[in-house]
């Protein structure tokens, strides 16, 4: 009645593993298939956002003037597989990235009201480097008698902090004073065409007599004074200029091979006297940013790990590897304490350990910026 | 028909398939890791800080062409 089960169930086998590998491949192409299509949506998303930066920044670069502010939007409906559309179409996936870039020939400046007095530390651009961050309120300002600050020393963020004295802020330039003016045979200022937005950079060579160029004070604020040119009917205010005192100087700078120094304060010939209309005299002296007296620059990186094998003479910033040291102090103590409910003991370490890390600066001295910790654990048990 | 060993013939067959998905799989995978890792490494690389001719580069990074058969992905190395 029932058959011979033994023989029914033998038929039944037949190609059941490729029965399977259909069933349950179908499956693995699915999730395939899903996992293809996260790791192009993040390839065209990551491409998207640093095109967006890109061309922002080519927006902001060649517009006219000392500086400018450019946003720019990309959004891209990119192909991307997935399992879900319908057999033949590939439906699209939309990527984007936004960039907002300011562009100025200060960004690297200082801030000073009256070329007479002379910049600290305070008033540079400065860069941080955060070993072991803490919260801001529990920060501790100290200064160093350059008025740059030292790390924190009090701790509430991490308890095990015993606190560093490293000081992780840097200047990333310096400043420097340049006299008679008057003594240059020209200065040069290039001039961007702003009809270009996209495309090649498109520049002239301007050159100006020194006698040419006036220094005005600011009627709303007398002491902000700022040298200014004639040019093509426009009264141009000098934020950048290439200082030119002989024919090898001008000829480079004619071929565009010279680089402009950004001018933060100036000075005319009839120093804060100035008239009615705010003209104080003729330039004669003016402020520049100086990069290379910076500690370090500002576009440190980190040392990746294949630049192992070369040079590191040229690499500035924060180094790969930290050192570690422990001190072991008095030792581990246990205290057991036996009352009549039970016992409890308590475990206390005296061990800290400390965690150098090493910030190489510009000039190729390297900085060590050492924390120290206490031990983590307190064990505690109680038995009643 | 011998039935003998027929499990095991359809397993060696299905595993040698299995196995040949995912390693073609992973190096599809590895490709999708290069391509962000050496985009971001050009990106950085072509600073204008570094370089003012840089600004506003747009073309600092050509992905290398797929092949999964390759070991990693692509056998052009960059």
């Amino acid at each position: 009645m029932w058959g011979n089960l033994k023989t029914d169930y033998t038929i039944n086998q037949k190609g059941q593993a490729i029965l399977e590998l259909a069933t349950f491949g179908s499956v693995l192409l699915f999730c395939l298939a899903l996992l293809i299509h996260f790791g192009m949506q993040m390839n065209y998303q990551q491409n998207a956002q640093m095109q967006a930066f890109r061309k922002g920044q080519r927006l902001a670069y060649y517009k006219q003037g000392p500086s400018s502010l450019a946003s720019l939007s990309v959004l891209k409906d990119k192909p991307a597989i997935d399992p879900r559309d319908r057999w033949g179409f590939a439906d699209r996936v939309t990527v984007g990235g936004s960039a907002t870039i300011a562009w100025s020939n200060t960004l690297n400046g200082l801030f000073v009201n009256d070329i007479s007095e002379t910049p600290d530390d305070r008033d540079m651009s400065r860069t941080y480097i955060e070993v072991n961050k803490k919260t801001d309120a529990d920060r501790a300002q100290v200064t160093d008698g350059r008025g740059l600050a030292d790390s924190e020393i009090n701790d509430n963020l991490d308890k095990n902090r015993v606190g560093t004295q490293a000081k992780g802020v840097f200047t990333t330039a310096g400043w420097e004073r340049v006299p008679d003016i008057q003594g240059y045979s020209s200065i040069g200022v290039y001039l961007e065409d702003s009809k270009h937005e996209y495309g090649t950079r498109e520049y002239y060579p301007l050159e100006i007599n020194p006698q040419d160029i006036k220094v005005f004070e600011d009627p709303s604020d007398p002491q902000q004074k700022s040298a200014a040119y004639q040019f093509a009917g426009l009264r141009r205010t000098l934020s950048s200029a290439v200082l030119i005192r002989n024919a090898d100087e001008l000829n480079k700078f004619r071929n565009g091979e010279s680089r402009p120094v950004s001018i933060i304060a100036v000075k005319g010939d009839k120093g804060n006297e100035c008239d009615k209309d705010n003209y104080c005299g003729k330039l004669t002296e003016i402020l520049i940013i100086k990069l290379q007296l910076g500690e370090i620059d500002s576009y440190y990186v980190d040392v990746r790990p294949w630049d192992k094998d070369k040079s590191l003479s040229t690499k500035q910033g924060l180094l790969l590897g930290s050192e570690k040291k422990l001190e072991h102090g008095s030792g581990t103590k246990m205290t057991v304490t036996g009352t009549a409910e039970g016992i409890s003991t308590k475990t206390e370490s005296a061990a800290t350990q400390e965690v150098i890390h090493n910030i190489r600066l510009n000039n190729g001295k390297v900085v060590a910026i050492p924390v120290k910790f206490k031990p983590v654990e307190t064990y505690n048990y109680e038995v009643r | 028909m011998n039935k003998n060993a027929q499990a095991t013939l359809e397993f060696t067959l299905v595993f040698v398939i299995t196995l040949l998905f995912v390693l073609l799989t992973v190096n599809l995978f590895v490709w999708f890791n290069h391509c962000m890792v050496r985009r971001q490494v050009a990106y950085e690389e072509t600073r204008s800080m570094r370089d003012s001719s840089q600004v506003g580069k747009t073309d600092f990074f050509q992905p290398p062409k797929l092949n999964v058969f390759a070991p990693g992905g692509y056998s052009d190395k960059q």
